[in-house]
């Protein structure tokens, strides 16, 4: 067990390699030189920095190195130093920006994949069972419905509902008079009346997609002959299906963690744009459109390495759901 | 076929009792045939199917089935409520007669908020009428004309159907021309994706070993990373000189070059089933070679699933357009795609004066995914026929 | 015909339906039949028959859409049939009363908890065993399967063991709850033929020593007949035949019946068409293997250094084959010999030796040693017949492109002329030309497998290897496709390498037979010689544990075992 926990982990290096290349690379792509783009966002911003700074900058950074110095640099400050860059909109080390921000993103879509899950779980089972039953046709409308709106557009429109039928202001993380305000219970509602919506949000998009997962696969399982066996022995339909079946269909509902939290992330970082929330996405946005490359950097980087720890996480879950694994 | 003694019990060597005796047609019948009769008893993915078709005709004949251009703008119609359809007129004397119309408006100004306010006037009647004339356009730049399909039957008029928006634009027309940008952005955008995914998903899956592995470890890392910040981040350095036919192919690469790791797993995890297959290796034993091999023997068994795919990554495509235009980053006026379109819909107080700007475009862009959706779901099922 | 006044269980007048969409289809119909105490009945038929049905209907187990539509199952005082067929009144039947052994032990368990587990689980829901109980009693199951060091293997898992042990795991769970009826549905037809004789013999001597009423279904006349006391046959749903072993072997009434035993008993000697034939030429090695081997697994570790270890899958095996002559090669699961097969065309690369082909006396060449071109002229001559006759044929050509492909990927012929050629072999092989229009999916499996031959006989080859070729059919049907083989023999005057688990299958069918076992070939020999008096001890335990299809002379249950002390290398 210790040994495929090691091996995951060696695994992951090669592909944050990776991951860390193409951001990169992303970051670099806006034409011009960089160093150019560089002192004329500084002077654009007004963030008047003198000649010193710009060369102590340019020497840190490499900025009129080629790209592949650049890169070093890049890397070397991260993984040594824990110096992502520095902002040149904010006039800040990119550092101090970004880590309560992916704390939050972090909270809300781990909050968003235990949604998921919760309500997938039950609905798939259910589907699969009672295949092309009244309640089955009803689940996967809904759930088809769920995968077709795009994430921004149920943002806008939950947005929408909440002002015109319940008077609620919904943008941001609190209301203004809580902003501030010391943490009470009454701010903790208000934290909740506001997340709810990005929360259900993102899990309505997944968690179609889930509940076809866990139906085809169950659905699969159920015709298997081990099934047959188990109701020979004189078990109850219910303890049958839950012991046997749905154990193993647990298998690739887990491992679909892989690509649902890149795009739980994803929905995230939309979402939190719409709704003006404290989080990654509209930062990431803005430093994009103003080519503060440092930073843009930094999320895109880390944002990608907090999916591949989620996948981690799957597939330990997997190793400990299923022996066959454990044994390759 | 049997010679033996002679016996009243039919050769238990017919085909198997379960199925029904094949008729004819099944017998001869070719694997499109039968994907095409097991499709058919989706009845939901063959109304989709006449759905997703008539959104392209809709595309195609965008600039005669609008009753405006997309960029006529009147100022003194700013935020109109949509004036809908009506198919009864009510005359004054309380007469009833039937006839195409939409209500006309009553315009107040209010000096001091500077505001418009439209409140409708149902003696205010508009008569709606099909082939009428109204603005001039070119159609493809081919041949220029002013016959709109439908549209109000005194040219002077002006009707709002679902609206206008905040520089007094049609939004019903804006719409339609939106809809010939962003359903063709899938097509182009799947057609790269699926020539990418098929060519290296089939070269990983039959050739395996090394050139297996590299790729499946690029298809990990892609697949892995959060695909909206990587379309912002690649959307975002397009330079804003750029003009808007080239913006447009952009942003299809950049949406296609995400999209095509899915199709190469799914093409290499088939063909690396098929590779096991006897007769595949009975091709081989007749003497196929490796190309006729791929193409003769192991092509044809995945086609009808790669159509799925195709058809289930379409919405995707489409909606990463929609994303990244309502950003800001991906097209822009005065280029029109739904996503553009959302753009006018972005925040709570255009929202809550305006709220056709968002039910719209956005239940244009839900029918369509919806549609490809349940399109590929049928497709997807059907594409095996084989497995009863 | 025992003293016992009442049978276990009473089967009356049973119907099982599916509802299709086009239709309703019996499954069964109007079977009855007894199962008394400390009797087993052998519930016999083909493929298709409803023999499975049957037992599943017996603890109402037919999923929708089947349904036990009349009759009665008359279970002590219980009509079964007239149980919901989900509900406590079923589940206390299930697994306490009536226990049930399935085919395939590997799907039948389950794949992610330990046998200890599941066992437990019986005693648990019927005994109402605490733990500690529970899993002392599992133990004694286990010894009593004959499973070697149950304290340990109790928390294996099922993947961890052979099919045999595994399907020993299944008795113990079938016997966990003390019942009065087994059901044992096809317990051995995954096994080998050594395991087979083993797992009967366990069977039958813990059924007597309860006292317990057993039903065997099984395609099996041999299991038949030197394990049941009782047989009923089945054909098409309906029971033709029932009755006491001696009186159905031997004073059979149904035509079906006499059928289903002169094809098995067929496979009991050579061919008669064999008998007559004598060759015109003086024979030659047509092929020439020699020390040939593959090693599987052996790779190269991380740092690409070669590291030892990996599965001799063939081992220095050396054979020759004459022209004009049947060679059989027969062995269990594991022996080699689909490797074996695969090696000669190369379709798996060999790890040594060598592949001798002379297509006429002098000439010679080495597969081994050719290169593409080469190789691909020696498949013209040497050609293959697989043993699935499902997925052999690719099921989006018609049966035309299918057999046409060889001729034209070699140029052959096309257009016309191909589908001349093709009609002509679909001639040869008993197939009526004009299907050659069809799909796969419109023929039977014996019909497929004569495609396959087709196909193999399209380039006019010299050798015919044969890899399983009739173990996938019903045995009607395969000592009609086994008389084809022969009449294409000695019309095409072809040599045949006929790989086989069957040993029935070989000795009908084959000049001479090398019986392999753990990647080598342990006899090899005339084939009358080695199927009725062998030498090697294995080769003779192998024999002696195919069951023989008829109740007066018992061979499986006269059987000698291999043991594995004994390794003497068999003389070429």
């Amino acid at each position: 067990m210790a040994g495929y926990i090691l091996r995951r982990l060696l695994y992951m290096i090669p592909t944050l390699i990776g991951m860390s290349l193409i951001s990169f690379v992303i970051i670099q792509l806006p034409p011009g030189d960089f160093l150019t783009s560089v002192v004329s966002a500084i002077a654009e911003s007004g963030k008047g920095l003198d000649q010193a700074s710009i060369d102590r900058l340019t020497a840190q950074y490499g900025l009129d190195q080629p790209i592949y110095i650049q890169y070093w640099r890049w890397i070397t400050g991260i993984l040594l130093r824990g110096d992502f860059g520095w902002s040149f909109d904010w006039g800040q080390p990119v550092s101090r920006l970004i880590w309560d921000r992916l704390g939050i993103t972090l909270i809300v879509s781990t909050l968003s994949l235990i949604l998921i899950w919760a309500i997938a779980l039950p609905i798939g089972i259910f589907s699969a069972v009672k295949r092309y039953s009244l309640g089955d046709h009803i689940f996967t409308f809904l759930g088809f419905v769920g995968l077709a709106i795009p994430t921004f557009i149920l943002a806008l429109l939950l947005m929408y509902v909440s002002f015109a039928y319940f008077g609620q202001n919904v943008g941001g993380l609190f209301s203004p008079d809580y902003e501030t305000a010391p943490w009470s219970l009454a701010k903790f509602w208000d934290l909740c009346r506001h997340l709810w919506i990005p929360i259900v949000v993102i899990a309505v998009s997944s968690t179609a997609a889930l509940i076809r997962v866990m139906r085809a696969n169950l659905s699969d399982e159920l015709s298997k002959p081990y099934v047959v066996t188990a109701r020979a022995k004189g078990l109850s339909e219910f303890t049958l299906i839950m012991r046997y079946p749905v154990r193993i269909a647990l298998n690739p509902f887990i491992s679909t963690i892989g690509w649902v939290l890149p795009s739980l992330i994803s929905g995230v970082t939309i979402t939190a744009i719409v709704l003006n929330l404290p989080m990654a996405g509209p930062l990431l946005l803005r430093s994009l459109v103003s080519q503060d490359m440092y930073l843009a950097g930094a999320f895109i980087l880390l944002l990608s390495a907090l999916t591949l720890i989620g996948t981690l996480i799957s597939d330990i879950l997997l190793a400990l759901l299923d022996p066959r694994i454990r044994f390759q | 076929m049997t010679d033996g003694p002679v016996i009243t019990i039919p050769s238990a060597d017919a085909a198997p009792q379960l199925v029904p005796a094949l008729g004819a047609d099944t017998a001869v019948a070719s694997q499109w045939r039968l994907v095409a009769w097991r499709f058919r008893r989706h009845r939901l993915a063959v109304v989709s199917l006449y759905l997703v078709v008539m959104l392209y005709l809709i595309g195609i004949f965008a600039e005669f089935l609008a009753p405006y251009s997309t960029d006529t703008t009147r100022p003194q119609y700013t935020y109109a409520p949509p004036q809908g359809i009506g198919f009864i007129i009510h005359k004054a004397n309380g007469d009833r007669s039937f006839g195409l119309h939409a209500s006309g408006y009553d315009i107040t100004v209010d000096e001091v908020a500077m505001r418009r306010s439209f409140t409708p006037n149902r003696e205010k009647v508009m008569p709606l009428g099909f082939f009428v004339r109204g603005d001039d356009y070119r159609f493809w730049g081919l041949f220029d004309s002013n016959i709109h399909l439908f549209g109000p039957t005194n040219p002077g008029e002006v009707v709002y159907i679902l609206g206008s928006d905040r520089l007094g634009r049609d939004v019903l027309s804006r719409l339609i021309y939106a809809t010939r940008i962003s359903m063709s952005i899938g097509l182009v955008g799947v057609a790269i994706s699926l020539f990418l995914g098929i060519f290296l998903g089939s070269i990983s899956g039959y050739y395996g070993g090394m050139t297996d592995t590299l790729i499946q470890r690029v298809i990990e890392v892609v697949s892995a990373m959060p695909t909206i910040p990587l379309w912002m981040g690649l959307a975002a350095a397009i330079p804003l000189s750029w003009p808007p036919t080239q913006v447009y192919f952009t942003v299809i690469a950049i949406v296609s070059l995400l999209g095509w790791t899915a199709l190469a797993r799914e093409v290499r995890g088939r063909f690396f089933s098929l590779r096991g297959e006897d007769f595949v290796t009975a091709a081989r034993l007749d003497g196929a070679g490796e190309m006729r091999i791929i193409f003769r023997h192991m092509l044809p068994s995945i086609t009808s699933h790669i159509l799925a795919m195709v058809t289930l990554a379409i919405p995707a495509m489409i909606i990463a357009e929609t994303s990244l235009s309502f950003l800001g980053i991906g097209l822009k006026p005065p280029v029109v795609s739904w996503g553009v379109l959302l753009q006018d819909a972005q925040n709570l107080r255009a929202i809550s004066s305006a709220p056709w700007l968002l039910l719209w475009p956005s239940l244009a862009v839900m029918v369509a995914v919806l549609a490809f959706n349940f399109l590929g779901d049928g497709l997807r099922d059907a594409a095996d026929p084989y497995d009863n | 015909m025992t003293t016992d006044a009442t049978p276990t269980l009473s089967v009356r007048n049973l119907t099982v339906q599916f509802a299709l969409r086009h239709g309703v289809f019996n499954a069964v119909q109007d079977a009855s039949f007894d199962l008394w105490p400390g009797r087993t009945l052998g519930l016999v038929g083909e493929s298709g028959s409803g023999k499975s049905v049957t037992a599943r209907a017996l603890m109402q187990l037919v999923d929708p859409p089947g349904s036990i539509a009349g009759g009665k199952i008359l279970f002590g005082d219980t009509d079964i049939a007239q149980l919901p067929r989900r509900g406590p009144a079923i589940r206390k039947i299930r697994g306490a009363r009536i226990g049930m052994i399935f085919q395939e032990p590997m799907s039948s368990l389950s794949p992610v908890h330990t046998v200890g587990a599941q066992i437990v689980e019986v005693l648990r829901l019927h005994l109402k065993l605490d733990r500690k109980q529970a899993r002392a009693r599992t133990i004694e199951l286990l010894k009593l399967v004959e499973m070697p060091d149950p304290e340990r293997n109790i928390d294996r898992f099922t993947f961890e063991f052979s099919g045999g042990m595994r399907q020993r795991v299944m008795i113990a769970m079938a016997l966990a709850g003390n019942p009065d009826l087994l059901i044992a549905d096809e317990p051995t037809t995954a096994l080998d033929v050594t395991t087979q004789a083993e797992v009967l013999d366990l069977i039958r001597r813990i059924q007597r020593e309860r006292g317990m009423s057993m039903l065997l279904i099984t395609h099996d006349m041999g299991v038949v007949a030197e394990v049941a006391d009782d047989v009923a046959v089945m054909f098409r749903g309906r029971i033709v035949e029932s009755g006491p072993v001696d009186q159905v072997f031997h004073q059979t009434t149904h035509p079906y019946t006499r059928r289903l035993l002169s094809s098995v008993l067929k496979l009991e000697r050579a061919a008669e068409i064999k008998q007559q034939a004598a060759s015109a030429i003086a024979p030659w090695p047509i092929l020439k293997v020699r020390k040939i081997g593959i090693t599987f697994g052996a790779g190269r570790n991380a740092f690409g250094a070669r590291t030892t270890g990996g599965v001799r899958a063939v081992d220095n095996v050396s054979f020759d084959l004459m022209a004009g002559e049947s060679l059989g090669i027969v062995g269990e699961s594991g022996s080699g010999k689909t490797t074996l097969g695969r090696l000669m065309l190369r379709i798996v690369e060999p790890s040594a030796g060598s592949i001798e082909y002379a297509p006429h006396a002098g000439t010679s060449v080495d597969i081994r040693a050719l290169n593409k071109a080469g190789l691909r002229d020696v498949y013209r001559q040497i050609r293959f017949v697989f043993q699935d006759p499902f997925s052999s044929l690719n099921p989006r050509m018609n049966v035309r492109q299918i057999v046409g492909e060889p001729l034209r990927i070699n140029r052959i012929a096309s257009g016309a002329a191909l589908s001349h050629r093709v009609g002509a072999l679909l001639d040869m092989v008993g197939l009526d030309p004009e299907t050659m229009e069809r799909y796969p999916h419109a023929f039977s499996g014996g019909q497929r497998q004569r495609i396959g031959i087709a196909r193999a006989l399209a380039l006019d080859p010299k050798i015919l290897i044969a890899d399983e070729a009739t173990s996938a059919l019903d045995v009607s049907i395969r000592s009609q496709i086994l008389d084809l083989l022969l009449d294409l023999q000695q019309r095409l005057c072809l040599s045949f390498i006929f790989i086989s688990h069957d040993i029935g299958v070989v000795r009908y069918f084959c000049d001479r037979v090398a019986v392999m076992r753990q990647g080598t070939i342990v006899e090899i020999g005339d084939a009358e010689t080695i199927c009725t008096s062998p030498s090697h001890p294995y080769t003779r335990a192998l024999i002696s544990a195919v069951p023989y299809p008829d109740p007066r002379t018992p061979r499986m249950n006269l059987r000698t075992r291999f043991t594995e002390t004994i390794t003497e290398k068999a003389s070429e």
